[in-house]
């Protein structure tokens, strides 16, 4: 083929795959309109019911989907679909399907339909052990997400988080809705923070043992965990940098806490900072070309952002006397942090050149803000109930939920990437 | 604008290549013994009496795959994708390596080793008050007359957020050790450590109460109990 032809094709081609993919798409999520009608119809078959119940708080949590109520269904689960039986519900989507046991498994076929024209949008098998019903219901969840929106939801997504106990502290991991919490055997007087890396392959946290700081990394290849990093002094992880090889830490090695960089092979630190106030809380820009960190230079601890080499220092937080625990969110567009607001902690959300301030929420103290990886959730602590608890909100503070049992008193969550 | 185009379909199949090839992404071998990497750190910065022998790798508990075959079957292209993810079982024994929490520091019981006493603090602030002065200096001439060395920890009141809460903590130790160096005890004899706003004295929701919480202590360790916990 010469090069004459090979583009005119090219640019053809190109039209159709275009053309196809946003053919389903119903969902704007950069403009947020109303929700979209989905009828979440009971799979046929064993754990049919539980499934589909899944399914549908996944898609209802998003905000851009509304499950219509279950009682105007007039179509048995394993009838063939009809759109004429849906077309009175409102739905505009309608999500059936049937299961099967299989050895010690289950099978899922599951059929979306368009009540429109009576299309299937979507029809694929799933397989899985039964232990696995919840992240079987999560990959379909996030088939139809992305069947509507374009975009990757965060259903199988995990949570990093901290919980304590009368004298320890255990590292604990989540589904995006805090079910089937598993904890790795991690355990310390003091656990800080966790980080992932970017691909989400190791966490780095700050853990206080035998009464020093060290920092370790919990690699899930490997299933070890390592000290990565000792001295004396507060030892506090940050961010990784997108290589994966080098991260960012606070640290009182020096006298003052300070911020640090750190490459992990070959052991090389680097540091960013040189008052002698304090320099705490580092967080990186998605690209880690920024660097958001709390100080108090100005007379209280602000908030401020900074170039990877430590110059050009710029304030962005001026409301209020206490301002810290900044994190950034996945696109680099916003940075969230913890504000004190009526003598109580709360979370913010600011641009990162200090514009377009918001407040997130505002009952009991809310703290250790995180993004999830598409940037429309954040995940935090608070003490609301009582205890501490992990809550979700989206990214413009509704849908404010508990998602861990108040025994955990969970803390620090670390939301992981896509 | 062609070329743009093409450009397009080839990020358009790259992108597909990637999705599939993060497809099975973990092997969850449990092997990794015997990895004594040594942690190489500040050593270059001149740090290394400060740096902690490296540790071997702890040994997490095996991990179950977790893994959904998904196949589409209509719509779309010939798609065959299976998601792993890695699953752990609950409960650790290896991590009973760390069961046995050495006290003292920031524990609020120093194991029976004596504490000389408190200095308080103003709410997020680590200036050393006039009231507190007399009592570093009567600390100061104690340590002259008595070769021993001591941890100063700082502490918070609960109101803050952790890490900034640690870093005061840092601070108000830093601010007492200081103190003291300025009397002429050498800088060896005292480590300085924070203790966050862990370990409140007074756990009730009121100024009289944090006010007590906001507070560097300076604890006596005995000989030998310092040998361990600085090499």
């Amino acid at each position: 083929m010469t090069a004459r032809l090979k583009l005119p094709l090219a640019a053809f081609i190109l039209c159709l795959l275009l053309g196809s993919a946003y053919a389903v798409i119903r969902i704007d999520i950069t403009s947020p309109g109303r929700s979209l009608p989905i009828a979440v119809s009971e799979l046929a078959g064993p754990h049919g019911a539980e499934i589909a119940r899944i399914i549908s708080e996944d898609l209802d949590y998003t905000g851009l989907f509304a499950p219509v109520d279950r009682e105007g269904f007039i179509e048995r689960p394993e009838k063939a679909f009809n759109r004429l039986n849906w077309a009175l519900t409102g739905a505009e989507t309608v999500l059936k399907g049937r299961t099967e046991a299989e050895g010690a498994g289950i099978k899922v076929t599951a059929y979306l339909y368009d009540v429109a024209d009576g299309a299937a949008m979507l029809h694929k098998e799933y397989g899985a052990d039964s232990s696995l019903l919840r992240p079987l219901a999560h990959a379909i969840a996030g088939d139809i997400y992305q069947r509507l929106t374009g975009r990757a939801g965060v259903f199988r997504t995990k949570i990093a988080f901290v919980a304590s106990g009368k004298n320890e502290k255990e590292l604990c991991l989540s589904d995006w809705d805090g079910q089937r919490i598993i904890k790795p055997g991690i355990r310390a007087v003091q656990i800080l923070s966790p980080h992932w890396s970017k691909d989400g392959g190791r966490l780095i946290y700050s853990a206080l043992r035998g009464g020093r700081w060290g920092i370790y990394m919990l690699d899930f290849n490997e299933m070890t965990e390592k000290l990565i990093y000792a001295s004396k002094g507060t030892l506090i992880a940050g961010d990784f940098f997108p290589g994966g090889d080098e991260f960012i830490f606070s640290s009182s090695e020096e006298g003052t806490p300070a911020l640090y960089t750190h490459v992990i092979p070959g052991g090389r630190t680097r540091r960013l900072t040189s008052t002698r106030g304090i320099e705490v809380s580092p967080a990186l820009s998605p690209d880690g070309q920024g660097i958001a960190f709390v100080s108090d230079r100005g007379g209280s601890p602000q908030v401020y952002i900074m170039d990877r080499n430590g110059y050009n220092i710029n304030r962005i937080t001026f409301e209020g006397s206490y301002n810290t625990s900044p994190s950034w969110s996945p696109d680099g567009g916003r940075i969230a942090f913890v504000g004190r607001h009526e003598g109580k902690n709360q979370i913010y959300t600011v641009n990162p050149d200090g514009s377009a301030l918001i407040r997130l929420t505002g009952n009991g103290n809310n703290e250790d803000p995180s993004f999830s990886p598409d940037g429309r959730f954040v995940a935090f602590t608070s003490d609301r109930t009582g205890g501490r608890e992990i809550f979700t909100m989206r990214a413009d503070g509704q849908g404010q939920r508990s998602i861990t049992p108040k025994g955990l008193n969970a803390s620090k969550p670390r939301w992981s990437p896509g | 604008m062609k070329k743009v185009a093409l450009f397009a379909i080839l990020l358009f199949i790259a992108a597909g290549c990637a999705q599939k090839a993060v497809v099975s992404k973990t092997t969850p071998e449990t092997q990794a013994v015997g990895q004594k990497e040594a942690v190489k750190k500040a050593e270059e910065a001149g740090k290394a009496e400060e740096t902690k022998k490296a540790e071997e790798a702890l040994m997490l508990p095996v991990i179950k795959k977790e893994s959904i075959s998904e196949k589409e079957i209509t719509v779309g292209k010939k798609s065959e994708a299976g998601i792993s993810v890695v699953e752990h079982q609950q409960e650790a024994s290896a991590a009973k390596r760390y069961a046995a929490v050495v006290k003292a520091v920031c524990s609020g019981d120093t194991g029976g080793d004596a504490a000389l006493g408190i200095i308080h603090f103003d709410f997020d602030s680590y200036g050393i008050r006039d009231d507190a002065r007399p009592l570093l200096k009567g600390f100061g001439e104690w340590l002259t007359a008595n070769k021993v060395k001591i941890f100063v920890e700082g502490y918070c009141d609960e109101r803050g957020t952790t890490e900034y809460n640690l870093a005061l903590g840092d601070r108000r130790a830093a601010s007492a050790k200081d103190y003291l160096l300025n009397m002429g005890i050498p800088s060896d004899r005292i480590e300085a450590i924070s203790c966050g706003e862990d370990q409140p004295v007074c756990t009730e929701k009121t100024e009289e109460c944090w006010a007590q919480n906001r507070r560097a202590r300076f604890v006596i360790l005995a000989d030998e109990k310092l040998t361990k916990s600085t090499d």
